[in-house]
């Protein structure tokens, strides 16, 4: 099982903003009950494109800055990010099916 | 290898459903983690992917009658039978089973092929591994068709949820168990001329109709209001307006359809139910044979 790494504002130009890879962050919070109820989708799809797509979590009462500069106003948002930029966003609730959908339009390969 | 319930020990349903009837273990709720479910399942000797099926359909224990819904399931569970398979045969039923059946809205579009590709795939996954790189083609393919109706990109939907690899994706089933009670709540809205996208809009223009009216109204109350007697006031003038409008008509219209729907989906919500019960007592037939050898019928 991929291990899904809940990261620092410090962490994050390292692990988000320069990766070489597609990276989804998920912002929630440990109160967050819906965020919750995603986290078996996020951690299958992370399963699933591993290799191809990195994720990570982001804890948005221990990094509030990081929800306010990337404009998070409800939980649970997931951000895709593409070299350095948000290329899209989802939020609420989800399934391993849509969240999946969401991710491959921006993976390079369909395979 | 086959799931087998209670690991063919009577002693063991009795105290899965001791435990349903007293204080559930957490990895029967419709909120459990995959290592709540895993740790009841291991427990439980029942397949982890049925005990997501059963606690999301009747959104255990938050329902009011999803308690006596898991008693009935469980008990209507055969001690040894694969309980896994009983999920899988479920969820592979919803192709041709009933009312509410993905075959019949998808025939003749461009996603029948695909979809029953992943209806047969997953029913054959209790004898043979499908590759994880196959459902993901599938899953691909169905996201690139273009041109379905909101009925038939709903049940599109359900092939896609179910074209994940069970032995990884707990709660696969339960997936599909949403987006099949989604697909059946978009085809009822589309049947009855109420598209997602006519809601939204009615419920935008309301929006804009009432700002325009509030912003009609409140100079006349000198803007900023003062007192409950005042503020009265002008919401009586703003409803009076937005009453008059043509558009009240049609919000009326949706209203209504709200209100009567709401029967209905509770009706279709204990027809769905009847299914999952029906698969826990193992009443479906062969449904990979049905599939291949009478494809006419689907």
């Amino acid at each position: 099982m991929t291990s899904i790494e809940q990261i620092s504002e410090e962490a994050f130009s390292d692990r988000v903003l320069r990766s070489s890879m597609p990276t989804l962050v998920d912002f929630g919070s440990k109160s967050c009950g819906v965020c919750l109820a995603n986290a078996p989708a996020v951690q299958n799809v992370a399963d699933e494109y591993e290799g191809e797509l990195s994720v990570v979590k982001v804890d948005v009462e221990a990094s509030p800055g990081l929800a306010n500069t990337y404009a998070v106003r409800s939980l649970p948002t997931l951000l895709m990010f593409k070299g350095g930029e948000v290329v899209d966003r989802m939020m609420g609730h989800l399934t391993r099916s849509s969240l999946a959908r969401f991710v491959e339009k921006h993976l390079e390969s369909g395979e | 290898m086959p799931d087998t319930a209670f690991r063919n020990d009577p002693a063991l349903k009795a105290r899965a459903i001791a435990d349903i009837a007293d204080t559930p273990h957490p990895g029967w709720t419709n909120v459990a983690t995959d290592e709540d479910r895993l740790a009841c399942a291991e427990t439980f000797g029942l397949s982890a992917n049925l005990i997501s099926l059963l606690s999301v359909a009747s959104n255990f224990p938050y329902w009011d009658g999803s308690k006596d819904f898991m008693l009935e399931c469980l008990g209507a569970i055969s001690v040894g039978t694969d309980s896994l398979d009983l999920a899988r045969q479920w969820a592979v039923s919803r192709w041709y089973d009933g009312d509410h059946a993905v075959g019949p809205v998808l025939a003749g579009t461009p996603a029948h092929a695909v979809a029953k590709a992943v209806f047969i795939a997953a029913g054959d996954s209790g004898e043979r591994t499908v590759a994880s790189k196959t459902w993901r083609q599938f899953r691909t393919q169905l996201a690139a068709i273009e041109g379905l109706s909101p009925p038939e990109a709903a049940n599109a939907d359900i092939a896609a949820a179910l074209a994940w690899d069970e032995t990884v994706a707990i709660g696969v089933y339960a997936d599909v168990w949403k987006a099949w009670q989604e697909a059946i709540r978009i085809g009822k809205d589309f049947a009855a001329g109420w598209s997602q996208e006519s809601q939204d809009q009615i419920l935008q223009e309301i929006r804009d109709a009432s700002i325009e009216a509030h912003a009609r109204v409140s100079p006349r109350f000198g803007g900023e209001i003062v007192s409950e007697e005042a503020h009265a006031a002008q919401n009586t003038e703003i409803n009076r307006i937005l009453e008059a409008s043509p558009l009240n008509q049609t919000r009326l219209a949706l209203l209504e359809y709200w209100q009567s729907g709401t029967p209905a989906m509770m009706a279709t919500r204990e027809t769905s139910l009847a299914t999952v019960r029906a698969a826990c007592s193992g009443t479906f037939a062969d449904i990979r044979k049905t599939m291949v050898e009478n494809p006419t019928a689907l």
